[in-house]
């Protein structure tokens, strides 16, 4: 089920009534799971089976390896575990992809078979709610949380719609002890006509979920068109054209990803619960590594967390040991997003990036310590540089194949400076431009004048309105007639 | 807690004005918003069209059509039939189902659609893929929006991104060249064409090389059927066509050599995978013209061959044989 359907507006609707007519908070926490499990059969039909298996395995696991003494035995147990979610995603997600590096390999050498592929269909989500139930484990296995009582309340954790699909990824320190907050409330206090529905959650939220609907429908979904057809085909694209074409995919991808958390968040909010936030204006990130902090950042952390710092655990002095992490992690991240090979190079660069930058800090520290870095001018400097050397890395992001990404990122690094063609496209997707120049107009305020959410959400009444009706009316006259979907369900 | 109750209803009775305003304005603009485009078809067809009719529809790629040509084929085979080119540049079956409506009230006997690659071009439209129709779900959204009739503009409710990016175009236009002129048209019965005096002149023979700027393959996304918006259209329009007993006759359009070997082997799988679940659901042959005359000195870019010329009268031709073909069945 789309964010952007009716379906999920009609859904979200019954879903708050049911919860604000229900007082009791166990039967909420129980129309909640009822409703997430409708929300991914919905869309996932028999796929569901993978979400309650996962569900189940990690729920004892974690409480056998936190009722044992045995540090082999909670070894074991978590090698289970592991096994048990990675290998349903690396099943699902990627063994087609390994098939067919099997069978290209096998072609070089003249083998005459090639292995037939099994030509899987993803589960929705698999990827977030995989990193979901592997953190819970491990950090049981580590110590560092107590295992959720009741399966329902760990399913709920696991299946909790309005971050099921994509993200952010939850962590169970964060979502559990809410869950759990309010049922205690309940039993002491008694209270059981005390509402879940907070007006200032319910302005708060519903003003996030315009601002991911705005971002997703008004700007990602009519910018993807210009995206489209300049990647299409780039070969033969001038630089500039390839560069229009990486920033309009940069804001695509932006709108689409922390559009669908705003909604996610926004909806969570409502119904009483807090989402961390997955983004932080990451284009006006000064270096590789603050665009990290500021993008994607459940998955970043949850990288950073579960397998950078265990990695570098033994020895984080060595520049050495620091660089191979941080390749190895960003190798994975670039996989996480999609069997291809691309995805692995924008992991590649990413890690590049992200590791060149830390040697320097590390080596020449005077450089990043320099007065002229702490400047107006060298801080847009650093700046343009940053988001120059992401949306380059964004390039494998979006395409496909091997040959046009390589005649991509050769016209956008070694520029031609012609503009003829660039003129073109331009002319031929008016709208589309017109767009994006809003949006970095709107994204510039935002970062200058700070949370425009919170002062959304703060008018009074009828400019609030206002606002409503300018987002509504906005998403009506471009709206297609069908949705579109979101990227990251693809991951 | 009354309080906190009583802005929970303020807030809820914001948001609820807030959609009937935003939803009326929405409606309000829908229905004065002159949908130029829309606006031309509903002229044309408003008109008295009298004898049997044949429509041809399709993009670009069937300028060179000439209806008053396929007509005298027609004709001389015993077959009085008046033939109308209803092409219009960038058209696509989405944009067609719009005005099905017009045409049916036509009654034309026969109506002649000619596809391209181009056709099922994605340019950012998807079909997000429906779960299993034994699932009880929510109406959909246009579904909704459908009931809803205007006093014209009909349609316009399906999409209306077409009507916003009509309009703006049109503005854009009237800025930039005198919107008074008369305008031209390539042949009679060719209403929504315009005379581009460029495509009588073909282009020449290094500028439609594999190299060269023309011959460069500048495509779009295909999608699978199960995905493909347009392909969707297609056959919910012949659908519709059908219901109405009127006969659906599907051709591809010719292109150049050069530029059918730049086509990624996948998007013609695809493409190929479509004409073949036309035949097999519609239980006709699709013509298929895409690749008969891809080496022939005719052409003025990759997918145009050139028009008012006796050179290309082969094509009109094609497609009368076609329609004869038809009626014999």
């Amino acid at each position: 089920m789309l964010f952007t359907t009716i379906d999920f507006i009609v859904f979200f609707v019954l879903i708050l009534a049911a919860v604000a007519i229900i007082k009791h908070r166990k039967f909420q926490h129980l129309i909640l799971l009822g409703g997430s499990y409708y929300f991914f059969y919905f869309s996932s039909n028999y796929l569901i089976v993978l979400l309650i298996f996962s569900t189940i395995l990690d729920f004892y696991l974690a409480k056998m390896i936190h009722d044992t003494k045995d540090a082999f035995r909670k070894k074991l147990l978590l090698t289970i575990s592991l096994a048990g979610n990675l290998g349903l995603l690396g099943f699902f997600k990627y063994s087609d992809f390994a098939i067919l590096q099997f069978n290209i390999l096998g072609n070089y050498f003249d083998l005459s078979t090639e292995i037939p592929l099994f030509n899987l269909v993803l589960p929705l989500g698999i990827s977030f709610y995989t990193f979901q139930t592997l953190s819970y484990t491990i950090d049981v296995y580590r110590g560092n949380l107590t295992p959720s009582k009741t399966l329902s309340e760990f399913a709920l954790f696991v299946a909790f719609f309005p971050q099921l699909v994509a993200g952010p990824i939850l962590r169970a320190k964060q979502f559990l002890p809410q869950l759990r907050e309010k049922i205690q409330n309940f039993e002491t206090t008694g209270n059981i006509k005390q509402s879940i529905l907070k007006n200032s959650n319910l302005k708060f939220g519903i003003t996030l979920m315009a601002f991911g609907f705005f971002k997703k429908m008004f700007f990602a979904d009519n910018i993807a068109p210009l995206v489209d057809d300049i990647f299409f085909n780039p070969i033969g694209a001038e630089s500039f054209t390839i560069i229009l074409g990486a920033l309009a995919f940069a804001i695509q991808v932006y709108g689409d990803f922390s559009g669908y958390t705003d909604i996610a968040i926004g909806a969570a909010f409502i119904l009483g619960f807090k989402i961390p936030a997955n983004f932080n204006k990451p284009y006006f990130a000064t270096s590789p590594t603050e665009f990290w902090n500021k993008w994607h950042i459940s998955l970043s952390s949850w990288v950073r967390d579960y397998l950078y710092l265990p990695l570098i655990f033994k020895n984080r002095k060595s520049t050495l040991r620091v660089f191979t992490g941080l390749l190895i992690s960003f190798f994975l991240i670039g996989l996480w997003h999609g069997a291809g090979l691309n995805f692995i190079i924008f992991g590649i660069i990413q890690g590049l990036f992200v590791g060149i930058h830390t040697v320097i800090r590390k080596k020449i520290p005077f450089l990043g310590n320099h007065f002229f870095f702490k400047t107006k001018l060298g801080t847009i400097i650093s700046i343009a540089i940053t988001q120059y050397l992401t949306f380059f890395s964004f390039l494998a992001f979006r395409i496909h194949d091997m040959d046009h990404l390589f005649y991509s990122m050769q016209k956008y690094l070694l520029l031609d400076f012609q503009i003829a063609e660039t003129i073109g496209v331009i002319q031929s997707h008016k709208i589309s431009i017109i767009l994006m120049v809003s949006f970095m107009i709107i994204h510039f305020i935002s970062f200058k004048k700070g949370n425009l959410v919170e002062k959304f959400a703060n008018l009074n009444y009828f400019y609030w309105v206002l606002f409503l009706i300018t987002g509504i009316l906005l998403i009506l006259l471009f709206y297609d007639g069908n949705p579109t979907d979101f990227i990251y369900f693809k991951f | 807690m009354i309080k906190s109750v009583n802005s929970v209803r303020k807030t809820t009775f914001s948001i609820f004005i807030a959609f009937v305003f935003s939803v009326s304005i929405f409606l309000f603009i829908m229905s004065i918003t002159p949908d130029y485009k829309y606006l031309e078809h509903k002229e044309f067809y408003s008109q008295d069209l009298t004898g049997e009719k044949i429509f041809i529809f399709g993009s670009s790629q069937i300028y060179a059509l000439n209806p008053v040509d396929i007509s005298s084929h027609l004709l001389k085979q015993g077959h009085d039939y008046t033939v109308y080119n209803l092409g219009q540049g960038s058209s696509d079956a989405e944009e067609q189902l719009r005005t099905i409506d017009f045409v049916i009230s036509q009654e034309p006997k026969i109506v002649v659609y000619g596809i391209a690659y181009q056709t099922f071009y994605s340019h950012g439209r998807t079909i997000v893929e429906t779960p299993p129709e034994s699932l009880i779900s929510p109406p959909k959204l246009s579904d909704l929006l459908s009931i809803i009739s205007l006093p014209y503009n009909t349609g316009l409710l399906d999409n209306p991104k077409f009507a916003t990016i009509n309009t703006f175009n049109h503005f854009y236009q009237k800025q930039t060249r005198n919107f008074q002129e008369e305008l031209e048209h390539p042949y009679l019965n060719t209403p929504f064409f315009v005379r581009t005096p460029n495509a009588e002149i073909p282009a020449e023979q290094k500028d439609l090389e594999k190299d060269g700027k023309l011959a460069n393959y500048k495509g779009n996304e295909i999608y699978p059927m199960n995905k493909n918006r347009t392909y969707s259209a297609l056959k919910e329009l012949t659908h519709i066509l059908n219901d109405h007993n009127i006969e659906v006759i599907i051709f591809t359009t010719p292109h150049l050599k050069n530029w059918l070997e730049q086509v990624p082997v996948q998007q013609k799988e695809i493409f190929n995978s479509m004409l073949d679940d036309l035949e097999k659901e519609f239980n006709f042959e699709v013509f298929r013209l895409h690749d008969k005359y891809d080496v022939m000195d005719i052409w003025i870019d990759n997918d145009h061959h050139i028009a008012h010329s006796e050179k290309t009268d082969f094509y009109s031709e094609e497609v009368a044989k076609m329609i004869l073909t038809r009626i014999d069945e």
